[in-house]
C-alpha cells in the first residue's frame, strides 16, 4: 500500500464538515470514482462527519489516496475525542438513535462503502475508517 | 418563487444543517401566508443527500400534506437516488417529477383531484 496524497482536516462546526465532504467528493473524482461512487463515499462521510459534530464535538478527518498493486483507493478517516459508543452492536441496528434522528447513520454508511470500520472507547473516542477501491 | 397557487423552491448547491431546518420553517410559513396549495422542490442541482436533507424532504412533504398541500420533487440525479436506497432512508409518500414542467401537471392534477372532493362532499350537505 502506497499513500498517494494526503489531507487532514479539522472538523468543529457546519462549515468544516461542508468542507470536507467537498474535499471527499473531489479527491474521489481524481481516482477517477463513477459518479455514483463520488456520491456513495461522500454521502457516507458526510453521515460519520455529523456523528463526529454530534456525539464528538468534532475531531479530525483524514482524506487518503491510497495505491495498492495497480489499483487506487480512497481511504476517508474521521476521529473524535468524544463520548465514544457504548454499544457497537446497538449502534449498528437501523433505526437505533441516541439523538432522535433516524438511525440510518453508522449502517448506512457502512452499506455505501466497501471497507468500513469503527473503533471506539468509552470517554476516549472513536475512529471511523471508510475505503473506497476504483474498480 | 410563487406561480399561481403553488411554490417553487430551488435548493441551490449543498445546504448545512441549520439552513436545511430554516428552510423548512419558512416553507410551513410561506404555504401558510400564501394559502398554496402545492410546493415544488427542485433539487436537480444537489449533488448529496444525506439522511439528514433525507429527513428534512421528507418532513417538507409531511408537513404540506397537514397544511392542506402537496409536495413533488423534482429532478433528483440518479446518482442520489441510489445512494439513498443504498443508506435505507425511505421516501414512500414523497410524490415525484423528472422536470419542473411535468411537476406542476401533477400538482394541477392532484389539486384539481382534491377540489372535485370537495365540491362534491359540498354537494352532498346541500341536499341534506
Amino acid at each position: 500500500m502506497k499513500l498517494i496524497k494526503e489531507k487532514k482536516i479539522r472538523i468543529k462546526n457546519e462549515n468544516d464538515f461542508l468542507n470536507a465532504r467537498g474535499i471527499v467528493k473531489e479527491l474521489a473524482e481524481e481516482i477517477g470514482l463513477s459518479i455514483l461512487s463520488q456520491t456513495k463515499i461522500t454521502t457516507a462521510s458526510s453521515e460519520i462527519l455529523r456523528n463526529m459534530l454530534i456525539h464528538g464535538n468534532g475531531g479530525i478527518i483524514i482524506i487518503r489516496i491510497i495505491g495498492k498493486e495497480t489499483k487506487k483507493g480512497l481511504e476517508v478517516i474521521c476521529e473524535d475525542k468524544g463520548k465514544g459508543i457504548p454499544d457497537k452492536e446497538l449502534a449498528f441496528q437501523k433505526g437505533f438513535s441516541t439523538n432522535k434522528s433516524l438511525g440510518l447513520g453508522l449502517p448506512g454508511a457502512k452499506n455505501l462503502v466497501d471497507e468500513f470500520q469503527l473503533d471506539s472507547e468509552l470517554n476516549k473516542g472513536t475512529v471511523v475508517k471508510l475505503m473506497v477501491w476504483k474498480r | 418563487m410563487k406561480l399561481g397557487n403553488l411554490l417553487l423552491i430551488t435548493i441551490q448547491s449543498e445546504i448545512y444543517d441549520s439552513l436545511g431546518i430554516k428552510l423548512l420553517n419558512d416553507i410551513a410559513e410561506t404555504l401558510e401566508k400564501h394559502n398554496s396549495k402545492g410546493i415544488l422542490l427542485d433539487i436537480s442541482s444537489v449533488p448529496i443527500i444525506d439522511s439528514f436533507m433525507g429527513r428534512i424532504i421528507n418532513n417538507i412533504a409531511s408537513i404540506s400534506r397537514l397544511m392542506d398541500a402537496h409536495t413533488v420533487v423534482v429532478g433528483m440525479q440518479p446518482a442520489v437516488a441510489i445512494t439513498l436506497v443504498e443508506l435505507g432512508l425511505e421516501m414512500p409518500n414523497i410524490l415525484t417529477a423528472i422536470n419542473v414542467e411535468q411537476g406542476i401537471e401533477l400538482l394541477n392534477k392532484k389539486i384539481t383531484k382534491m377540489n372535485r372532493i370537495d365540491e362534491a362532499d359540498q354537494g352532498e350537505k346541500d341536499t341534506d
